[in-house]
């Protein structure tokens, strides 16, 4: 038994460094003195000094802030259009014979298979034609189309948590049907709401295909620190790194009681 | 008890209208068109747009149908790039479940510690695709960087990690799985907690040992599990875009990276980078409907 | 004078199982109506399809002669208590309450009024304010019976609303249950597969039998006098024994139906085998077989087991093919 735990922690042990190894050369990199780290060609695995040098540079040189905030107004836009387009369609789902829902639902679910860059490039193309391209709101419409079925998904199983004697109390106590809807199914699934806010806010925070291809010219931060890594820009790339992973990391966190299977795999497992 | 005799005279209903279907034709509708905007923004850009790539790939500018995007993509080494998509989506899907596997098994034990290792198992999750292509460049470099740093230090050498396309696909499905593989673990433990413990325990009793029990117990139990975990995974595999392009470029090029390499709104290559989004797409088509035949999901939902 | 409720050719179909066939049904103002039937009778749906919650296939409601059959649930003017409750568990017991009269759009002022009159009558004024999670099952039928009866509505549906309380709970229940609907004067339909609570509350019991409404009457009349054997057999504790026309010097297409209470065991010109006895508080009942039929007989004294015991029936029905003979 004493054998087995320990090979137990040493197991846990290997995969905790391998998982957090990454995420400490970003540290290494973004604090230690240049000369210790991109300046060796063998760079020092400890943090033998520490300096915010590298960072107050960075926000010299480039400009960081105004990549941060396109991000973060389209990863707004495209949660609030999850909520906006994925509440109304999970509860009629929820509503509808379980058989036509289930369609629907594959259905879906062959939008969430469409490779991205395939659609994204006819998309540009049909952007161009409405000034939609090089546009935040362009972006936040195309991105919409990697968390929307996701989002469907959630509310979905929402809906359907929810017991259905309470939606047809609401409708003898004399609601309608909007009523109902806003009254008392919505606010029975506000922990689904949460997690579909976050989750599309975090998919968009991370989206590269889409933001690349429909806008080039009005980066978001993927694809500004994709264009610093290019240019070869490596202490501003990594400034930029650590500053948006700090933030989705502590969300991350959060969010693990959350991030269970079921909500992943849209209800099909758990 | 006869259902029969009990069964209502036809005649009757009618003459009432089928009050019933005109109704529950009314509800329907009215929750039909909650779902309509979905379904309206779902339609007009992803199976439009997808029409339109189709489409595309057979013409020229000037709207002529023609072959010679496709031959155009074959000259540019189209038949390579879909070898080595194949092999670094496979590699990655492996990496993945192996060390899900095994992240999900240490998660269903109870051992000191174990919350702080799920959020540190989870945080790979919450980075950036392209900040973790970048951390990995880092790490990865030709000469030098965190990774021959470290087997120096052993006393190894060094190694040139972009020596030949083989050692680079590698470092690919690496960085790819250390995103990922949060999100699969995640999946695979929600399908063995579901899985009673008294199953393996009286297995155990039963004289099974590690190994039978997984094949035995486990493994068909969270078949269903699987077979979604890996056709999520897949379908993005396939996709994998960003993580070549920051690592690897375009050498060598990936279906998605060879589409991106032709992408230019005002050239003739916009409809090559057109014919190699066709092959992306049967790809994932023929990816899908093989995880779907192979039954698991079926089993699944009938289980 | 109108029926309250008039049901007429109320048919439903879920699939291929037919759960009410042509039901006809009228329910009287100021009514209390219990609606009894075993399990899987369709008891639920025929409130479900009469507050609107279900569509018919065929059929029509009238409430106060109005036809409500193409009405959605909020426009029928219906109140309806389920089974579980369906508290809005996002919401306080006060806001619980209040949600129909928020509906009816009443201002603030004459929610609060109407609200704690209700609540004051029903003895819950004190747990207003809390959350309807934390309440225990006699408080939550309460609250939900409030809920129904602050907006007064032409009627209240219930649905089992005492079945999810523990025994104790449900008598008192019971008894208030049937206070308020006095005092209230108000129509009451109620569905329920239990007896007793069909003999303490009802001013008239329908029988529900395979989406058909069997009898009518009042509790008294259903045991007395079943209009057919199958109510005859679901109804009182024990079924009602049945012997051949014959054995009582009448014609051989009639059959005798009496209860277990109405003989006297000992003596008499009728004789059956004694399978078993049990005492039941001072008085035995004896499990006896007569030919092939099944009697429960009530004793003043426990018969030896294999024995035969002579009895004679002091008071007895006539049934023909099932269906009773007027006497």
């Amino acid at each position: 038994m004493q054998v087995r735990e320990i090979g137990l922690y040493a197991v846990v042990f290997i995969l905790a460094v391998i998982f957090v190894y990454p995420l400490y050369v970003l540290f290494l990199i973004s604090f230690v003195p240049v000369t210790y780290t991109f300046g060796q060609i063998y760079p020092a695995q400890f943090p033998v000094a520490l300096t915010l040098q590298n960072i107050i540079t960075s926000f010299h040189t480039v400009s960081l802030v105004n990549p941060l905030i396109r991000s973060f107004e389209v990863a707004l836009m495209v949660a609030t259009l999850s909520l906006a387009m994925g509440i109304p369609a999970g509860y009629g789902l929820s509503k509808i014979k379980s058989g036509i829902a289930n369609i629907i639902v594959v259905l879906l679910f062959f939008v969430n298979m469409m490779p991205g860059i395939v659609v994204a490039i006819p998309i540009a193309a049909e952007f161009i034609r409405v000034g939609l391209y090089d546009n935040l709101v362009g972006i936040a419409l195309s991105q919409e189309l990697v968390v929307l079925p996701l989002s469907v998904f959630i509310m979905l199983g929402g809906f359907r948590s929810i017991p259905k004697d309470l939606d047809n109390q609401a409708r003898v106590d004399g609601a309608g049907l909007l009523t109902s809807l806003g009254r008392i199914s919505i606010p029975l699934v506000v922990p689904a709401v949460i997690v579909t806010f976050l989750l599309s806010w975090m998919t968009s925070w991370d989206e590269f295909t889409y933001a690349v291809i429909i806008s080039p010219g009005n980066p978001t931060f993927p694809v500004q620190l994709y264009n610093y890594v290019t240019r070869a820009l490596p202490y501003e790339a990594s400034a930029f790194a650590l500053i948006v992973t700090i933030p989705v990391i502590i969300l991350a966190a959060i969010l693990q009681k959350y991030l269970k299977g079921e909500y992943l795999t849209g209800g099909l497992v758990g | 008890m006869n259902d029969a005799d009990s069964f209502s005279t036809p005649d009757v209903d009618r003459r009432n209208g089928g009050i019933r279907k005109q109704f529950q034709w009314k509800e329907t509708y009215t929750y039909f068109m909650f779902i309509v905007p979905a379904l309206a923004y779902v339609i007009a850009l992803s199976f439009y747009p997808a029409a339109e790539a189709v489409f595309g790939s057979f013409q020229t500018p000037t709207k002529h149908f023609v072959l010679s995007n496709y031959s155009a993509v074959v000259s540019m080494g189209l038949v390579t790039s879909v070898v080595d998509t194949v092999i670094v989506s496979i590699g990655a899907l492996v990496i993945q479940f192996l060390l899900a596997l095994a992240i999900a098994t240490i998660l269903t034990k109870k051992f000191v510690g174990k919350g702080a290792f799920s959020t540190l198992i989870i945080l790979p999750f919450g980075v950036a695709t392209v900040v973790s292509g970048f951390i990995f460049s880092i790490v990865f470099s030709a000469v030098g960087g965190y990774a021959n740093s470290f087997l120096v230090s052993l006393g190894l050498h060094p190694v040139n990690w972009y020596s030949n396309r083989y050692s680079e696909m590698v470092i690919v499905m690496f960085s790819d799985s250390w995103k990922n593989t949060p999100l699969v673990a995640l999946i695979l433990l929600s399908g063995l907690t579901s899985l009673s413990p008294t199953l393996r325990e009286s297995a155990m009793v039963d004289g099974a040992g590690p190994l039978r029990r997984f094949l035995y117990i486990t493994a068909p139990n969270v078949k269903g599990t699987m077979a979604i975990a890996m056709m999520i995974r897949g379908v993005s595999e396939f996709n994998i875009f960003a993580l070549p392009l920051i690592l690897i470029g375009y050498h060598p090029i990936l279906l998605t990276t060879l589409v991106y390499e032709n992408y230019n709104l005002s050239s003739v290559t916009l409809y090559y980078s057109y014919a190699a989004a066709v092959f992306l797409l049967i790809f994932i088509l023929v990816f899908s409907s093989v995880i779907i035949w192979a039954g698991g999901v079926k089993s699944y939902a009938s289980s | 004078m109108t029926a309250k409720l008039e049901l007429r050719n109320l048919t439903q179909i879920f699939g291929q199982k037919v759960v009410l066939d042509h039901l006809n049904l009228a329910i009287e103002d100021g009514e209390f109506f219990v609606i009894l039937g075993p399990s899987g009778t369709g008891k639920s749906t025929l409130l479900r399809t009469i507050v609107g919650i279900e569509r018919p296939v065929s059929g029509q409601i009238f409430v106060d002669g109005r036809d409500v059959t193409g009405l959605p649930p909020n426009k029928r003017d219906i109140s309806m208590v389920f089974q579980n409750y369906a508290l809005y568990p996002n919401m306080t017991v006060f806001q619980n309450i209040a949600f129909p009269l928020k509906m009816a759009g009443l201002d603030k002022n004459s929610i609060k009024e109407k609200v704690t009159e209700i609540a004051t009558k029903l003895n819950i004024v004190s747990e207003l304010d809390k959350n309807v999670t934390l309440l225990s099952g006699g408080q939550k039928q309460r609250v939900a019976l409030c809920r129904a009866l602050v907006r007064n509505p032409a009627m209240f549906l219930l649905d089992e609303p005492l079945s999810n309380l523990d025994a104790r709970v449900r008598y008192t229940a019971r008894e208030e249950l049937r206070k308020i609907q006095k005092e209230f004067d108000q129509t009451f339909v109620y569905v329920t597969h239990d007896q007793s609570e069909a003999q303490n509350l009802a001013d008239r019991v329908g029988v529900l039998r395979n989406g058909k409404v069997e009898q009518i009457g009042s509790y008294r009349d259903l045991y007395e006098k079943p209009s057919t054997k199958w109510v005859a057999d679901f109804i009182g504790e024990y079924p009602m024994n049945f012997i051949d026309g014959p054995l009582m010097g009448l014609d051989e297409s009639l059959e005798i139906g009496f209860r277990a209470y109405w003989v006297e065991t000992g003596s008499g010109d009728l004789e059956a085998t004694v399978m078993a006895s049990e005492l039941v508080h001072e008085t035995y009942f004896v499990y006896a077989k007569m030919g092939d039929r099944n009697l429960v007989l009530k004793s003043s004294f426990r018969p030896e087991n294999g024995s035969r015991v002579s009895f004679s029936v002091k008071k007895f029905n006539i049934y023909k093919d099932g269906k009773i003979v007027e006497n």
